[in-house]
């Protein structure tokens, strides 16, 4: 079988609406210092790397490329992944693979973005993943597809705005702390409640921001005595290319992650995530769906997701501490996002996330989320 | 790396236009002649990589469009989004950590949807290149000359390499382009970038290529029943070089010499001249059949040696980055025919070799 | 409430191979402005290019090695380099090209040159060079626009003329 694989340093820029300082390259190279330094590793002591970003934000094609400036890539094996939404935790799961399989002891997982690359137009780009037939003529990107998944959760549940707003309003007060967080001004529920309308029920509060950012990972199969995060569980499930194809069948709701999680847990040996898991890093693109999500993660019965943030467990000194780093609504460089959420989890179980920490964190459970409706999972430990 | 199995490869028609197909569709052909070849159907399949490039499709995560195609839906899929080649390291890797027992590669192009010149522009160094207006052939008739500059080959042993890539993929029903020129008539053909012509750069092809891989356990039990030789991977290596036109000299192989000398490290090849049977290599142009010769250590002469690119190679079919992958699709196919025992296959991200990878075959 | 209405009866199927399939394609085009901060590296050449119509190169600390264009480390030893040299104007022609042009485009020869004191070549275009002394290892120059039009671009270096 496999080699087992550990994740020994993570590094991120922060996270702003714009970085007119720095070139991409130099972007990138800012987050791969930073995980070198974590990890206490020299260059040389990466054996492969793989990178990503989604290519119509930037304008660059065949971006891996002159990505290889900021990654130190030049003379070693350089693999690019982008899956949209979900590129930074199929980074994350490429690492793994990679090292799991034996190809490459060490690989660093690089994942950036800059979306005011685009000039505002990052739905222009996003739009264009949708079928020109069928689709394109009609969608209006990221958003309208969340409504529609928020909108159905409402029905189901007769959840309530002003419930569904408390995720961010936590968030908000968790990235206060962050100093990678693009977003860390203080909002309350009125105030979500008053922003702008996006599209039937979220609103402008309710949604992920867009950022300039980058974030680096190294796995390896030899930690030495390095502080480690082991890699316990990894799963994907992957979906149907129309959008109303994947919401066919007989649930109501949209159970890819839910799949993916129970592949997972099995590998962990998670039988109760509730219990079990000391802090969640969740890939939440709008408030909506870290409740619906936090269902499917199993954390609370179908339904009833909202009591964990209005009863105070998913803070972060609640019981269970959801995305105690503020999560993707308060930063969301695209190709960084979801490599993000293991940089986070990795150092809350290496006890290495400064101002962060949360106590006595052993297991830690991470989810991506992209294309149409892509579920990735990734359980960290801090035993083997 | 442990070594896997190729059980089988599929590849449509490459050709100028594919008016009856969308590339989903180009996947799905594809995808269900591997399945008939194999005799697989798709609950057997565990995992799916696939390949493809975001720009070319013009389309932001181009890998969801084909999902269906594919048979990912319910299952871990991915994407490398670089030439197919370089897919080979990344599904190896799901499989010797022995999570999954078989994987499906897919690398679908259609290069009729898009204009490539114009794709090709935004590749380029947004602040030293691009502004400058550089296209992918721009770039191959820099390396045209910084190659024959070097005095080591005659601007005739190009064309002939180019001439001889027609006359062999006139065997070859899958070729875009075929023929039978001689030198003199291609160097007197219409220039694409000086000093290389006509038939010198490679086509811009629709198509796609499917792979089937497996563990060795799976491979043989698949072999045993079927009567069919197990393929084997036994070393998969890849490097990225400088990315900047001027970064490094563009008439030298680059990162490739260090590539298949990791391949035949992994492989346990020591003199490739005697060991390879036959070799299918990326060449965008005609003066890249001779340098990425070079680059994995054969001699000049395509005479000795391997069978190279016999298929005519990317010169007479390049669908964007399946293109890596059909070399590996080719390599099988004749070591399963009983065309030799080892092969390599040769894959390329970047107009002039900025990424190299090298997959070594052999007929168990 | 007005009855469910009747489904009309299927007609029988037919089969697609004896449709006649009409080629039909839906249009697009992206439209999405770009634009790249240049940062410290790329930013402090086309600057000092726009500011006083110089080229230059960053030298490695480690490998001596002068890269032009400059490359925020070196792309062989990974170090940081900081160290500002200038180079040229005057270099040698490694390579050129002609494509055919591109609707709306000029016809252009591009090139790449080392410029005197880099290890590495700028890729650029060749202003008027006579076909007959196209060779490499031509000296060229480097010609670079007037103080009023520079902007801080690439483009502010017209191209090279041969010396």
């Amino acid at each position: 079988m496999g080699e087992r694989v550990a994740i020994i340093g993570a590094g991120q820029t922060p996270h702003r609406s714009r970085r007119l300082d720095v070139s991409a390259p130099e972007l990138i190279d800012e987050a791969v210092q930073a995980a070198l330094a974590d990890a206490g590793l020299e260059p040389d002591g990466i054996d492969a790397i793989v990178v990503g970003n989604m290519e119509h934000f930037e304008g660059i094609h065949l971006s891996d490329l002159w990505a290889v400036e900021g990654t130190g890539g030049v003379g070693k094996p350089h693999l690019k992944i982008a899956t949209g939404g979900t590129t930074g935790s199929s980074l994350a799961q490429a690492a793994y693979y990679l090292v799991a399989g034996g190809m490459f002891p060490t690989v660093l997982a690089v994942g950036w973005e800059r979306l005011s690359d685009s000039e505002g137009e990052t739905t222009t780009g996003i739009v264009t993943a949708f079928d020109p037939i069928y689709e394109r003529p009609t969608l209006a990107g990221a958003v309208s597809g969340l409504a529609v998944m928020a909108c159905q959760y409402q029905a189901r549940t007769g959840v309530r705005a002003e419930e569904a707003a408390l995720v961010v309003v936590q968030a908000r007060e968790n990235a206060a702390r962050n100093p990678h967080a693009h977003l860390s001004k203080a909002v309350t529920v009125p105030e979500v409640l008053a922003s702008p309308l996006l599209s039937s029920p979220l609103r402008y509060l309710d949604m992920c921001p867009t950022s300039d950012g980058a974030c680096a990972v190294v796995f390896t199969s030899r930690p030495g005595a390095r502080r480690a995060a082991w890699v316990r569980g990894v799963a994907s499930r992957h979906n149907h290319t129309l959008l109303g194809d994947v919401a066919e069948g007989a649930h109501d709701y949209i159970n890819t992650l839910e799949q993916a999680a129970a592949d997972a847990y099995g590998q962990a040996g998670i039988r109760d995530p509730r219990r079990e898991f000391d802090v969640v890093e969740m890939y939440e693109p709008c408030t909506w769906a870290a409740l619906e999500w936090a269902e499917s993660l199993g954390l609370a019965p179908r339904g009833h997701a909202a009591a964990l943030w209005a009863d105070g467990t998913a803070r972060r000194d609640g019981d269970l501490p959801i995305n105690p780093s503020g999560g993707v609504l308060c930063a969301n460089p695209i190709g960084a996002t979801g490599l993000v959420r293991v940089a986070e989890a990795s150092a809350q179980v290496r006890a290495a996330a400064g101002p962060l920490q949360v106590d006595g964190v052993r297991t830690a459970l991470v989810t991506g989320f992209g294309g149409s409706f892509w579920s990735e999972v990734m359980i960290l430990g801090s035993e083997a | 790396m442990q070594p896997v199995a190729i059980l089988g490869a599929a590849q449509t028609r490459h050709v100028a236009r594919r008016d009856d197909a969308c590339y989903s569709e180009l996947a799905f052909e594809v995808v269900a002649a591997l399945l008939a070849e194999t005799g697989f159907t798709h609950p057997r399949i565990d995992t799916v990589i696939t390949v493809s490039s975001d720009f070319s499709d013009g389309r932001t995560i181009s890998d969801m469009a084909v999902q269906d195609a594919v048979g990912a839906a319910g299952k871990s899929s991915s994407k490398v989004s670089m030439d197919g080649a370089f897919a080979l390291a990344y599904a190896a890797a799901r499989l010797t950590c022995g999570r999954y027992r078989t994987c499906l590669v897919v690398a679908h192009a259609k290069a009729s949807e898009g204009r490539p010149r114009e794709i090709s522009r935004a590749a380029f160094d947004p602040f030293f290149e691009r502004p400058l207006g550089p296209t992918d052939h721009v770039a191959l008739g820099l390396q045209a000359r910084r190659f024959l500059a070097r005095g080591t080959v005659t601007r005739e042993a190009v064309a002939l390499a180019a001439a001889r890539a027609l006359a062999y993929a006139n065997g070859n029903p899958n070729a875009h382009w075929r023929g039978a020129l001689s030198s003199r008539e291609i160097q007197l053909g219409p220039p694409v970038a000086d000093p290389l012509h006509r038939f010198e750069v490679a086509p811009d092809s629709d198509g796609a290529c499917a792979l089937l891989l497996a563990d060795l356990d799976t491979a043989r039990a698949h072999a045993a029943a079927r009567g069919v030789p197990v393929i084997r991977l036994d070393a998969v290596a890849c490097a990225t070089d400088r990315h900047g036109l001027g970064d490094r000299d563009l008439g030298l192989p680059g990162v490739l010499p260090q590539v298949a000398r990791a391949a035949y490290a992994q492989a346990g090849i020591t003199d490739p001249v005697r060991e390879i049977d036959v070799a299918e290599v990326y060449d965008a142009s005609a003066v890249q059949t001779l340098l990425w010769r070079e680059g994995v250590g054969l001699p000049v002469d395509l005479l000795a040696g391997p069978a190279w690119n016999p298929s005519g190679g990317a010169l007479c079919a390049q669908p964007g980055f399946a293109t890596g992958l059909v070399r590996v699709a080719e390599v099988w196919r004749r070591l399963a025919a009983g065309e030799g025992r080892t092969g390599l296959a040769h894959g390329m991200t970047g107009f002039v070799g900025q990424a190299h990878c090298v997959g070594i075959l052999r007929r168990a | 409430m007005p009855p469910d209405p009747v489904p009309a009866p299927l007609a029988a199927p037919v089969p697609i191979a004896a449709l006649t399939i009409e080629p039909r394609a839906v249009e697009g085009r992206i439209r999405i402005p770009y634009r790249w901060p240049a940062g410290r590296t790329a930013g402090a050449f086309l600057a000092r290019l726009r500011d006083e119509g110089r080229l230059y190169g960053l030298r490695c600390p480690r490998c001596k090695q002068v890269a032009v264009p400059p490359r925020p480390r070196c792309l062989a030893c990974r170090v940081p380099s900081e160290d500002w040299v200038a180079v040229g104007p005057e270099g040698e022609l490694l390579s050129w090209t002609t494509a055919p042009a591109a609707p709306a485009r000029p016809a252009e020869v591009w090139a790449l040159v080392r410029l005197d004191g880099a290890d590495t070549a700028l890729f650029h275009r060749l202003l008027d060079v006579p076909p007959d002394r196209l060779r490499v290892g031509l000296r060229v120059r480097a010609d670079v626009a007037s103080p009023t039009v520079r902007r801080g671009a690439i483009t502010d270096l017209i191209g090279f003329c041969a010396v």
